[in-house]
C-alpha cells in the first residue's frame, strides 16, 4: 500500500516537472522506480513510457489550444523520432541494465551540461524571410508572462531531425520520452523559444512513446498495479505543471531544468556504483 | 488475476491516445488543405501502425 502511495506521488512529482518541461516525466520516473523502489530497469522503463504517454496526452489539448504547440514541425520531426523510437524498443531487451542505467546517467549529465552553457537565440522580430518548407515552419504564441506575442523561425532543420532520430532512439532504450534531447537542442540550437520547444515535445512525446512501449508490452515487461499507480499521478501532477509553465519565465524554467537533470544523473550515477 | 487483466486493457487503451491525437492532427492538416503536412502525419500515422503490426507478430 505504501509503495503505490509512493508510486502515485513519484508520478504527480514527474507529471509536473514533464509537463512544466515538455519532457514527459520519464527521466523522473525512472529513476524512482529502480532507485527507491528497486524495480528492474526493464519494467521501469515500460512504466515510464506510459506515464510519458499520459503526460503527452494531458497538456497537448491545452497547449495546442493555446497556440503554443508548433504542429508542423512536431510531425516533421516525429517522421524521424518514430523510426528511432521503433529501433530503440527493439534493442532494449537485448541490453543488459547496468549498461541502460550508465547510459541513461551519461545522457542526462551531457544535456545539463549543455542547457546551462548555452543561451536562446533571439526569436524573429521581422516576418521571416525563408522560403520553402522552413518557412511553413515558422510560428507564433502569446507568451502572458511576457504580455506579447512571441514569434519565430525554424533554424538548422537537418540537426533537429537529426537529433529526433537520436531522441527517438533513447525513448526506446530509456523510457525517457526524447523531450529531455529534444527541447535543449530546439531551444539552444534552432531558434525555437523554450515554451514552444517544451509544448511542441509535448505533443511529440507521446506518440513517440507509444512506438517504443509496443515493445515492451510484447515482451510482458508492463506492470499493470505499478503503471496504473504511476499514471493516476502523473495526469494529476501534469495540470500543476502547466499552471506553473504560465507563470515561471523562460529563463528561470532553463536553469531549474539543467539542476534537476544534474541531480536525476548523479542519482543514477550512484545507484550502478553502489 | 482479473485485476491485472483490466489494468491491462486500461493500459492498452491509455497507449493508444496518440495515435487518436495524431489522427486528429491530420484531420486538421487535410481540412485546412496543407497538403504538405497532411501527408507527413499520414507517413508517422503509418509508421505507428507497422510498428504494432510487427510486435504484435
Amino acid at each position: 500500500m505504501l509503495d503505490i502511495f509512493l508510486l502515485f506521488c513519484g508520478g504527480l512529482a514527474a507529471g509536473a516537472f514533464g509537463a512544466l518541461f515538455g519532457l514527459g516525466g520519464g527521466v523522473l520516473m525512472v529513476p524512482l522506480l529502480v532507485v527507491a523502489l528497486h524495480i528492474p530497469i526493464h519494467n521501469a522503463i515500460a512504466t515510464s513510457l506510459l506515464t510519458v504517454i499520459a503526460t503527452s496526452s494531458a497538456a497537448t489539448a491545452r497547449n495546442v489550444r493555446d497556440g503554443i504547440a508548433n504542429l508542423r514541425l512536431g510531425v516533421s520531426l516525429e517522421l524521424v523520432t518514430v523510426l528511432g523510437a521503433i529501433a530503440g524498443g527493439a534493442i532494449a531487451g537485448l541490453i543488459p541494465p547496468r549498461v541502460l542505467m550508465i547510459m541513461f546517467a551519461t545522457t542526462v549529465m551531457l544535456l545539463a551540461f549543455m542547457m546551462f552553457r548555452g543561451s536562446e537565440p533571439p526569436p524573429l522580430a521581422e516576418e521571416p524571410a525563408d522560403a520553402g518548407f522552413l518557412a511553413q515552419l515558422h510560428a507564433s504564441y502569446f507568451d502572458p508572462k511576457l504580455g506579447r506575442e512571441v514569434r519565430y523561425g525554424v533554424q538548422r532543420l537537418p540537426l533537429a531531425l537529426g537529433v529526433s532520430t537520436i531522441a527517438g532512439t533513447l525513448s526506446g532504450l530509456l523510457g525517457i520520452g526524447g523531450g529531455i534531447v529534444k527541447v535543449p537542442t530546439l531551444s539552444l540550437y534552432c531558434g525555437v523559444p523554450i515554451k514552444a520547444a517544451a509544448a511542441t515535445s509535448n505533443f511529440m512525446i507521446g506518440i513517440t512513446a507509444m512506438a517504443s512501449v509496443v515493445a515492451y508490452f510484447g515482451r510482458g515487461e508492463v506492470l499493470p498495479t505499478v503503471t496504473a499507480a504511476s499514471v493516476l499521478g502523473v495526469i494529476a501532477g501534469s495540470r500543476a505543471g502547466l499552471w506553473l509553465a504560465e507563470r515561471t519565465h523562460a529563463e528561470v524554467l532553463r536553469r531549474w531544468f539543467g539542476v534537476v537533470m544534474v541531480l536525476i544523473a548523479t542519482q543514477m550515477i550512484w545507484k550502478v556504483l553502489h | 488475476m482479473q485485476k491485472d487483466g483490466v489494468l491491462r486493457a486500461g493500459l492498452i487503451t491509455l497507449a493508444a491516445m496518440p495515435l487518436v491525437l495524431l489522427l486528429v492532427v491530420t484531420v486538421h492538416f487535410i481540412r485546412h488543405r496543407d497538403a504538405t503536412f497532411a501527408t507527413i502525419s499520414i507517413g508517422v500515422l503509418l509508421l505507428l501502425v507497422l510498428s504494432l503490426t510487427f510486435a504484435s507478430r
